[in-house]
């Protein structure tokens, strides 16, 4: 599977587009289901992160995102020339015990952390590189 | 999104969702969800034709469940697919949010 590239505005209205890009991209190289899904979650996630808290000021900024097949599963790397913010250093939310206490906040930074079954961050060149590797775990009669 | 919503017996209300429930799906449906459920006590949502779930998704979940058990009611979710249901159990919500595989469950569930 070559590398597959996109690149999207840091504007919501975008985040259908990688949807619809990520599942030509799949099928073009027969992903599995899961993988296919795990990959539309934490590419929904940590996008919508960027584009709502990465930028200071109100320009239009690109984003690239890039598929790699691994051997057990896919990959994306997602770059943006947001400020520094490294998601494996945010802190964790521990899951809510009670309705009552169940804050709405850190949602989706749980979601990548569970899905990806690997997670790199580095900052080059005033750019973040977020890398996730997503692997099957439901059993097949799951999917 | 599309959502539907239904009275049954015993002060039941059914709300049935489908369609893609990230930011611009979940903005399509939050202010009606929100409105069907304001003074309920039993709600059964029937995630069956959802087929994908966001956290802002859970967000507007979490936030109508909590509204209704603050009334005392309860709120349980019918039949999501594996997809969503494992997002669901991935961030936590499924011990929050009783998730029910048949609808006779659901509605023993919701029963006050």
């Amino acid at each position: 599977m070559p590398v597959e590239r996109l690149i999207i505005n840091n504007d919501v209205s975008e985040l259908r587009r990688v949807t619809d890009w990520l599942r030509a991209s799949a099928a073009a190289s027969a992903l599995p289901a899961e993988i296919l899904h795990k990959l539309d979650v934490c590419a929904n996630e940590a996008l919508i992160n960027i584009i709502s808290y990465a930028y200071e000021d109100t320009r239009r900024h690109e984003i690239t995102v890039e598929l790699n097949a691994t051997p057990h599963g896919a990959s994306l790397v997602i770059r943006d020339d947001g400020k520094p913010f490294d998601l494996l250093a945010a802190p964790a939310t521990a899951a809510p015990a009670s309705l009552e206490e169940a804050a709405v906040g850190g949602l989706g930074i749980r979601l990548i952390r569970r899905l990806a079954t690997r997670l790199y961050y580095r900052r080059e060149n005033g750019v973040n590189v977020l890398s996730l590797e997503t692997e099957r775990t439901l059993q097949p009669s799951d999917a | 999104m599309n959502i539907e919503s239904e009275t049954l017996d015993n002060g039941v209300l059914k709300i049935s969702l489908a369609g893609r429930m990230d930011v611009q799906g979940t903005q399509e449906i939050d202010l009606k969800f929100n409105g069907y459920t304001a003074n309920q006590k039993a709600v059964i949502v029937d995630m069956t034709a959802v087929d994908f779930l966001a956290s802002i998704g859970i967000r507007t979940l979490l936030l109508v469940a909590k509204a209704i058990s603050r009334r005392g009611g309860k709120m349980v979710l019918f039949n999501p697919d594996t997809n969503v249901s494992h997002v669901l159990e991935m961030a936590g919500i499924d011990t929050l949010i009783p998730i029910c595989r048949s609808f006779d469950e659901a509605r023993s569930a919701v029963a006050v």
